[in-house]
């Protein structure tokens, strides 16, 4: 099967990232859903850099290009008013991100030869992709310093988590990404979830309760078409679940 | 607090410790298996587990001044590291009957050759059981662990204390400190998987050949912690002379 490209999946993502964020900006909340090909963009390099096979496995990169994703975001957010001029943030957080991400990535390849095929890439990728979701959770949440620990590790799980939980033999592309959805879809309903509990919420109640019941059907949707595919793949790899007849 | 100026050299400063320090804290995944000498998990996992105690250390010091908060820092991360690496042996010995043994020594391949404990003088070879790289955390693995938790612990202070002093004109305190913290977890991150690559995943500390690759670590923190101190303290600027609201 054709696995979709790093270079089209990633600028979907942006688009979409960017997109969801301006909605968000301008109090259409229910944007948040235009987040959710960020995080299949960000996991899908996840899987490109690890499957590899890094000395330091899937964690460490989720860690890593979330780090560089998030810090760019929490610093940006410090000049530019995410609410007031949402325009000049995402382009403040899209740019730092990129060059942040590329250039470590540069200096892992060239400078401590990891030579990994495709790494400045795909670190660049993680870190624009996972700062676009962080912008989004901060416009959502407000900016309520004390929840920044707590955006930055869902969201690091959130990638790192569905090539880790479906590597090895039969690993596929679609499965992963589809994994990646559920998680995607599972973040967004906790942000939701949160933005409800605490106190100072950026956005009106109606909106996070939107955000919540989106998110939680996306879940639904996501588990169900996901559980299909791991059903399908387990026949593939263990050759049962048809009648010896049919082979 | 400290000039801007000063504080992103402090960033810098503190991101190459940190970058550094990888290299000395002993850590290999097949440790979990005793198959291996060093802290069940992977390098940089490890040293950013250390790194975070740092900073939550040196965030409840930090009306006291630099001194005292890189102290904290340095401290509290090494008092983790000890901690873990004491209740790895502990299991490793009672648990499975492994005694701590550094493989690369009991080989006769550690960076000061010979095949006794460079510190204790306790002989290694013939304690690895066959097939392993040795297993659990002897003495001078635990002594190279404690010196590279005190680097990283101090680089995370720094850090943290630097991008503390640059926001704190610009926002309130409470809000600086956690500001600052995440930052300064972020670019410890960004640090110390950097390393990883290098030590593909498994060291023994100062003792370990891995660490006359140093260089490259040293080179690529460098760089990136450059980048990444440029950019906070551009983003200070901006936030605290109110250019753009």
């Amino acid at each position: 099967m054709k696995e979709i490209q790093i270079h089209t999946l990633f600028g979907a993502a942006l688009l979409s990232g960017i997109a969801g964020i301006l909605l968000i900006g301008h109090g259409i909340s229910i944007g948040i859903v235009f987040l959710w090909l960020p995080f299949l963009s960000a996991a899908n390099s996840v899987r490109g850099m690890a499957k590899y096979g890094l000395g330091t496995g899937n964690a460490s990169i989720g860690y890593w290009g979330t780090a560089v994703g998030a810090t760019s975001a929490f610093v940006s957010s410090l000049p530019f008013s995410c609410r007031s001029t949402p325009l000049l943030y995402v382009a403040a957080v899209v740019a730092i991100s990129l060059v942040v991400g590329l250039a470590t990535g540069v200096l892992a390849d060239k400078v401590i030869r990891m030579k990994i095929p495709r790494i400045e890439l795909n670190s660049a990728v993680i870190a624009v992709s996972t700062a676009l979701i962080t912008a989004g959770s901060l416009l959502i949440l407000g900016s309520n310093y004390g929840l920044y620990p707590f955006i930055y590790i869902i969201i690091t799980l959130a990638v790192l988590h569905p090539y880790n939980a479906s590597t090895g033999a039969g690993e596929n592309q679609k499965r992963t990404l589809m994994l990646a959805l559920v998680e995607a879809c599972m973040t967004t309903l906790a942000i939701g979830i949160v933005a409800m509990l605490v106190s100072g919420s950026a956005i009106p109640i109606s909106d996070v309760v939107a955000i919540v019941v989106v998110s939680a059907c996306g879940l639904l949707v996501a588990v169900v078409a996901w559980y299909r595919l791991v059903k399908s793949d387990i026949y593939e790899i263990r050759w049962t679940g048809y009648s010896p007849a049919e082979h | 607090m400290v000039d801007p100026l000063i504080a992103t050299i402090m960033i810098i400063a503190g991101g190459v410790l940190v970058g550094v320090c990888v290299h000395f804290i002993p850590a290999s995944a097949t440790g979990a298996m005793a198959a291996a000498t060093g802290i069940a998990t992977g390098p940089s996992m490890l040293s950013a587990g250390a790194g975070l105690t740092g900073i939550y250390a040196a965030a409840y010091s930090i009306d006291s001044g630099l001194v005292l908060v890189i102290v904290s820092g340095a401290v509290g991360s090494a008092l983790m590291l000890l901690i873990t690496i004491f209740c790895g042996n502990i299991m490793l010995a009672f648990g499975i009957g492994a005694p701590p043994v550094s493989g690369q020594t009991a080989s006769g391949k550690s960076t000061f050759g010979g095949t006794k404990d460079i510190i204790t003088g306790f002989e290694q070879e013939g304690y690895a059981s066959p097939g392993t790289d040795g297993h659990g955390m002897p003495f001078q693995t635990a002594v190279s662990g404690t010196i590279g938790a005190l680097m990283g612990g101090a680089g995370g202070a720094l850090v943290f204390y630097a991008v503390y002093s640059m926001t704190l004109p610009g926002i309130a305190t409470e809000n600086a400190v956690t500001l600052a913290g995440i930052v300064a977890a972020g670019v410890f991150l960004i640090n110390s998987v950097l390393p990883a690559y290098v030590l593909v995943g498994k060291t023994e500390g100062m003792f370990d050949m891995k660490i006359r690759s140093m260089h490259r670590t040293f080179i690529s923190c460098l760089v990136t912690s450059s980048i990444v101190a440029c950019v906070i303290y551009a983003i200070s600027w901006l936030a605290v002379s109110e250019v753009i609201v």
